[in-house]
């Protein structure tokens, strides 16, 4: 009885207009912004034949690769940080981390514009320094870099929580029988603490697959991915059928890579 | 190993190496062996050379590895350690070490006993070098070891946790140490094969922690600490998570183990009966101090201190004055107004003092028996409260309106004393102590 409201809420808003997008994603299109009920895959073979599409796809993958490359890269040291830390630094080191997810996405993604543009903040800086200007803005690497931002918050939080039930003393111990900092990470954290960067990793790249807004202001109109791309679909071209196969697309991508992620931690926990 | 000769090198600055092997020089030309020496098997040897090695870079981190394999095929002669004026202070202000010094011999169990935050598992982390001290220094066999790191340091640990790496198994546990120290793969499997086999535990080697008791993955990390032969073992509480019966045999193992290898162990415990048990010397830590060093027996018969009078062990303590002589050569001493004979002291007539009465030392009677008249202290008292333990029973007898005695009878003992009399609260009975039974303790 008390799962009820939660069951509704979830159907009316969640699997109702899932299973509506699911239909439309086999209607046919009419131009002009009208779509005729039907039961074709003329959306999905457009899209898998139009290499167009398929390099928007591999875009949005890249990105959320690198995003999930670089946010664990730059997220791990913290999240050791602050798995370590004691009491009082703990707690400011958190907030620190949550700071970006405390800020409005087109706040933060306009930040970035300033930062990242050709006259801007970054370039400024190379340019007193006598180097020369980098493009970021409207560049994938603008992108992965603004959206790492956000994302990294994600991953730390998850890598806190594996990284601090992995007692103090199995460093200490591996230190006392003759390991040296990098022999400890690589032979006992990092071994114990591989859920969490996968669970962490994961996270953050299907987050970062279907970003919208960071993506449409940041990288432009040159860095296409699917969430932009769908978007224009439905607005600019108002071809409804096919952003819902796109989005069918999207969704199955993560869906799989759910599924193949959670039997991984699975095998891995059961050896 | 090839063929050695021996030799002495100096390294200036009054640093000298003695014994080292042939195949060590035949990494550096450079380091002939009439600048060598040979056969680096002493502790000390080790520290200077390794210490003169990491003043040379990098060029030398090979060979220093080549030498540590080395040590290690032969046998680890034991360190003595010493902690000189140590010092360390924490952030939120606790005194975990304050001029603490400690000698402890080669060979030795040296247990740090006292109650948490004493500072004994600071000092046992400054020894492994997981902790820096903010003043003083650690000394391996005359060797300055203050700012080597804990994977330097060559010392076997203990941890209450156990601490095993829970995605290897027992035998990639084991092995890590030497692997850490580039020992051969044959040699690692011919060492952890040997040394399962010293705890008990052959044919587990395939076997995961978690498939263990807890009992089992302690010996695991026995294995794991004695397996590089270090110059020192350090046990931080490692029986705490067992149970007492399984406490009792570990306690005998590590003993056993210890002393045949003969390891310089420091033993870390907030328990007493087990420091008393297992330790050749103890320290009774107060405060970041040495509150006493000694023997079971010396910590245990003379305390020096109110505070590790009360910490080991039951204490009944009286504090009074001290009067004139006694014709036996004992002292009087006044409590309340209780007239006690206690045992001899320097101390002026009418100085306050505190004495310690074990509660075995004290006989009860029954108030007619004239054994009782054999003792000096010997007063008529009543029962407040009796528990009986199996082997004893403790009693709680009142000797004066604020004076409450605890006594600790032999069950035995009490039934012929007392002719099966089972003590009950409220009965009359005569208690009676020796003047040597009870202890003063000096003031501080």
């Amino acid at each position: 009885m008390l799962l009820l409201p939660g069951l509704a809420l979830l159907f009316g808003v969640f699997l109702a207009p899932l299973g509506i997008t699911l239909r439309y994603s086999f209607n046919r299109f009419v131009p002009g912004g009208l779509q005729e009920p039907a039961f074709v895959l003329d959306n999905y073979v457009r899209f898998i034949l139009d290499p167009y599409y398929a390099a928007v796809l591999l875009r949005t993958l890249a990105i959320g690769a690198g995003v999930a490359l670089v946010a664990l890269l730059l997220g791990y040291p913290l999240a050791y940080a602050v798995a370590r830390s004691r009491s009082r630094w703990r707690a400011l080191l958190i907030a620190a981390t949550l700071i970006p997810l405390m800020t409005s996405v087109v706040v933060r993604s306009y930040g970035w514009t300033i930062l990242l543009s050709n006259s801007g903040v970054i370039n400024g800086a190379l340019a007193s320094l006598g180097l020369p200007r980098v493009k970021l803005l409207y560049t994938m690497t603008g992108v992965v870099l603004s959206l790492t931002q956000v994302m990294m918050p994600f991953l730390v939080l998850t890598l806190v929580g594996v990284l601090q039930n992995i007692s103090r003393d199995l460093e200490d111990a591996a230190r006392g029988l003759g390991a040296g900092r990098w022999r400890v990470f690589r032979d006992i954290l990092l071994p114990l603490s591989l859920p969490g960067i996968a669970a962490g990793s994961f996270l953050v790249f299907a987050l970062t697959i279907s970003a919208f807004a960071t993506p449409r202001l940041v990288g432009g109109a040159s860095v296409e991915v699917m969430a932009t791309m769908i978007y224009d679909q439905v607005l600019s071209a108002l071809n409804w059928p096919f952003a819902s196969a796109t989005s069918i697309i999207l969704l199955a991508i993560v869906l799989v890579l759910t599924i193949v992620e959670g039997r991984m931690l699975r095998t891995r926990s059961a050896a | 190993m090839p063929d050695t000769a021996r030799g002495k090198l100096d390294l200036g600055n009054g640093v000298s190496i003695g014994n080292l092997t042939q195949w060590q020089t035949s990494l550096d030309p450079s380091l002939t062996p009439e600048r060598l020496g040979l056969g680096a098997r002493t502790q000390s040897d080790r520290s200077r050379l390794s210490r003169w090695f990491s003043k040379q870079g990098n060029g030398y981190n090979t060979l220093r590895r080549r030498l540590r394999q080395g040590v290690h095929e032969g046998s680890a002669v034991p360190a003595d350690i010493e902690l000189r004026r140590i010092s360390k202070r924490y952030g939120t202000g606790v005194v975990a070490a304050d001029e603490f010094s400690l000698r402890i011999l080669p060979g030795e169990l040296i247990s740090l006993l006292g109650p948490s935050g004493c500072g004994k598992t600071t000092m046992l982390r400054i020894i492994a070098g997981f902790v820096m001290p903010d003043a003083g220094s650690v000394l391996f066999s005359d060797a300055d070891v203050t700012d080597a790191p804990a994977n330097r340091r060559d010392v076997g640990m203990l941890f209450q946790s156990y601490a095993l790496f829970p995605h290897m198994t027992v035998e990639a546990n084991i092995a890590y140490g030497l692997r850490m120290r580039g020992v051969t793969k044959p040699e690692i499997r011919r060492r952890v094969e040997q040394v399962l086999e010293q705890v008990r535990l052959d044919g587990m080697g395939q076997r995961y922690p978690r498939q263990l008791s807890g009992g089992q993955q302690q010996r695991v990390a026995l294995a794991r600490a004695i397996i590089i032969r270090p110059s020192a073992l350090l046990l931080d509480e490692p029986l705490s998570n067992l149970d007492a019966n399984l406490r009792h045999e570990m306690r005998a193992e590590i003993r056993q183990i210890q002393q045949r290898l003969g390891i310089t162990t420091i033993f870390v415990t907030h328990d007493q009966e087990e420091a008393l048990t297992i330790s050749d010397r103890i320290v009774v830590m107060n405060r970041g101090r040495a509150e006493q060093i000694g023997s079971p027996v010396d910590i245990y018969r003379t305390p020096k201190s109110l505070f590790v009078a009360q910490f080991i062990g039951e204490a009944n303590i009286f504090r009074g004055s001290i009067l004139g002589r006694t014709e036996r050569g004992t002292r009087s001493f006044a409590l309340d107004d209780l007239r006690l004979e206690v045992e001899n002291t320097a101390a002026p007539d009418g100085s306050t003092a505190a004495i310690l009465v074990r509660p075995e030392s004290v006989h009860v009677f029954a108030p007619e028996d004239s054994r009782g008249e054999a003792y000096p202290n010997r007063f008529p008292a009543t029962i407040e409260a009796a528990f009986y333990l199996g082997p004893s029973v403790s009693l709680r007898i009142r000797i004066a309106r604020n004076v409450l005695l605890h006594v600790t009878q032999p069950a035995e003992s009490l039934g012929s004393t007392l002719s099966s009399y089972v003590p009950r609260q409220g009965d009359a009975v005569m208690v009676a102590w020796q003047a040597t039974a009870s202890r003063l303790i000096p003031s501080s």
